[in-house]
């Protein structure tokens, strides 16, 4: 049997459009709690940085992956229709906006009219959440791949890119030896709640007959996944709230985890489980006599 | 209006790819590239097997997911249905290649040759280096087309103004034409057969028609 006879895995895009959706879902997550860390008195600036530089090096890296990458003004010729344009478009002021918010907090720049970063900042998180809805949109728009047009993904990935946000967001909040009993809280809620929505997406992909070798791609990543990504997290929470000594620790080790387990699912998504499904027949040609079985496939 | 469309008549091919080699040859496509592609597919269960040849390649749809997607405006349908790709436009996001739900775009990012580092001599004239990172597929010879209806031509009907792969068939499967003229020769032949286009369920209403049976009473 020839090309098409058996799923194959999409090879236009690799590792560099993971990262994208990586430092794009992690960076304007981080930004939005960054904002709303800031309204509940937290430090911003460090949150607000890494924020920028998680999203414009997933953009760099989709920008490395594109086949004429000196034409890349040429994006933003469709804001009709293509989330991609719309995605290139939100990143312009989501990167002034965070930059300004970032030095008001630092104090780098006195203004005269606004006297904390809280604006700008909130702007920068509404930015973030464009941002990152656009991401969904671009990967849930690829309708020839079914593990990526299964509208459960968009849940999935987002509250992914959420969860990792707030994961390094903990992180560089126990580096500046700050611990945020509520964001723990939240983390552990965003956990279980992929956890779920992972289940539901994985049984949709079964039931709309995804190429098998899509879901044996989901199947070997379920476990590390879960376990790494979801139950360590949830139990250093535990530990944190339970172990006031460690808190610090455990909620930057939760955190980590919480989001590497994002990042797995990102580059298993974009690099494993993207097959393209097998061509199908819907009936067979009738050669020489009037009879035909149907509903045939390769 | 005018729609065009292509016809293959699944009962006809053979699966000599000659289509896929005139389309390689006029096209100058780059190896693994193959705008034209004929699958041959066993279907069936065993001992009720059957072998069928299916050309396919891009469907050239009304309602194009690739034609949304396009960040660059470089993918565009035209009045009578063509879908093109402008080439100097494109970046090779190949998003369009993963939406589209045929497979019928390709992209590759390096010029490479079929045997070896050099080209051979038809590689020497034909290859296209505009094709070199940015997304590619069937455009129904869109040039073709348009010089022969210029030169006051059919397409169709005069191989002049027809796509070179239905110019090619060796066994007639393959047909092209105006499916909003009644008396174009595709409108004809649906009009007397069974067929079908490929997964219709994704609503992007395929200008691909596949053949089947004789019609059916």
């Amino acid at each position: 049997m020839s090309w098409g006879a058996t799923s194959r895995l999409q090879g236009y895009w690799d590792i560099r459009a993971a990262c994208n959706f990586i430092g794009g879902g992690t960076g304007s997550s981080l930004l939005i709690w960054a904002a709303l860390g800031l309204f509940a008195g937290l430090p911003y600036f460090q949150a607000a940085l890494f924020g920028i530089l998680f999203v414009a090096a997933g953009l760099f890296m989709v920008w490395l992956e594109t086949g004429r990458p000196w034409r890349a003004f040429n994006l933003f010729f469709r804001p009709q229709t293509s989330w991609m344009t719309r995605e290139g478009i939100v990143a312009l002021p989501l990167f002034s906006l965070a930059a300004v918010s970032a030095l008001l907090d630092a104090g780098v720049l006195l203004p005269t009219t606004w006297p904390s970063p809280v604006v700008p900042a909130a702007f920068t998180a509404i930015l973030g959440l464009t941002f990152l809805y656009c991401q969904l949109r671009i990967l849930n728009s690829a309708r020839g791949l079914p593990a990526w047009r299964e509208p459960r993904v968009m849940a999935l990935v987002g509250l992914s890119g959420f969860t990792e946000g707030l994961g390094i967001y903990l992180l560089l909040n126990a580096i500046l030896g700050i611990v945020a009993p509520a964001m723990m809280a939240i983390l552990l809620a965003l956990v279980i709640a992929r956890a779920v929505v992972w289940r539901a997406y994985i049984a949709a992909l079964g039931h709309s007959g995804a190429p098998e070798s899509t879901m044996a791609a989901l199947g070997a990543m379920r476990n590390g996944f879960l376990i790494a990504g979801h139950a360590l997290p949830a139990t250093l929470i535990v530990l944190a709230y339970t172990w006031p000594g460690m808190t610090t620790t455990f909620s930057a080790l939760a955190g980590v985890a919480a989001a590497l387990g994002g990042w797995l699912l990102k580059v298993v998504l974009v690099t494993k489980a993207a097959y393209i499904p097998k061509s199908e027949i819907p009936k067979p040609p009738v050669r020489g006599r009037r009879s035909s079985p149907t509903g045939a496939q390769s | 209006m005018t729609r065009y469309v292509m016809v293959a008549d699944l009962r006809r091919c053979i699966g000599c790819q000659t289509c896929t080699a005139a389309c390689k040859l006029a096209n100058g496509t780059p190896p693994g590239v193959q705008w034209r592609r004929v699958l041959d597919m066993e279907v069936g269960e065993y001992p009720n097997v059957k072998r069928v040849f299916m050309p396919t390649g891009c469907q050239h749809c009304s309602n194009p997911p690739c034609l949304d997607i396009c960040p660059s405006g470089a993918t565009q349908q035209r009045d009578d249905g063509i879908i093109t790709i402008d080439y100097d436009i494109c970046i090779g996001c190949a998003s369009c290649a993963l939406t589209c739900p045929f497979g019928a775009r390709y992209m590759v990012d390096d010029q490479h040759y079929a045997y070896g580092d050099r080209p051979t001599e038809d590689e020497t004239v034909n290859a296209n280096p505009e094709f070199n990172g940015v997304a590619t597929k069937c455009n129904y010879c869109v040039d073709v087309v348009d010089a022969g209806i210029a030169a006051g031509l059919t397409p169709g009907i005069d191989e002049e103004a027809t796509p070179r792969c239905v110019n090619s068939c060796i066994s007639g499967a393959m047909t092209f034409g105006d499916i909003d003229d009644p008396e174009s020769t595709v409108s004809k032949l649906l009009h007397d057969t069974s067929h079908y286009r490929l997964k219709e369920d994704e609503g992007t209403e395929p200008g691909f028609y596949y053949i089947w049976d004789q019609d059916q009473p």
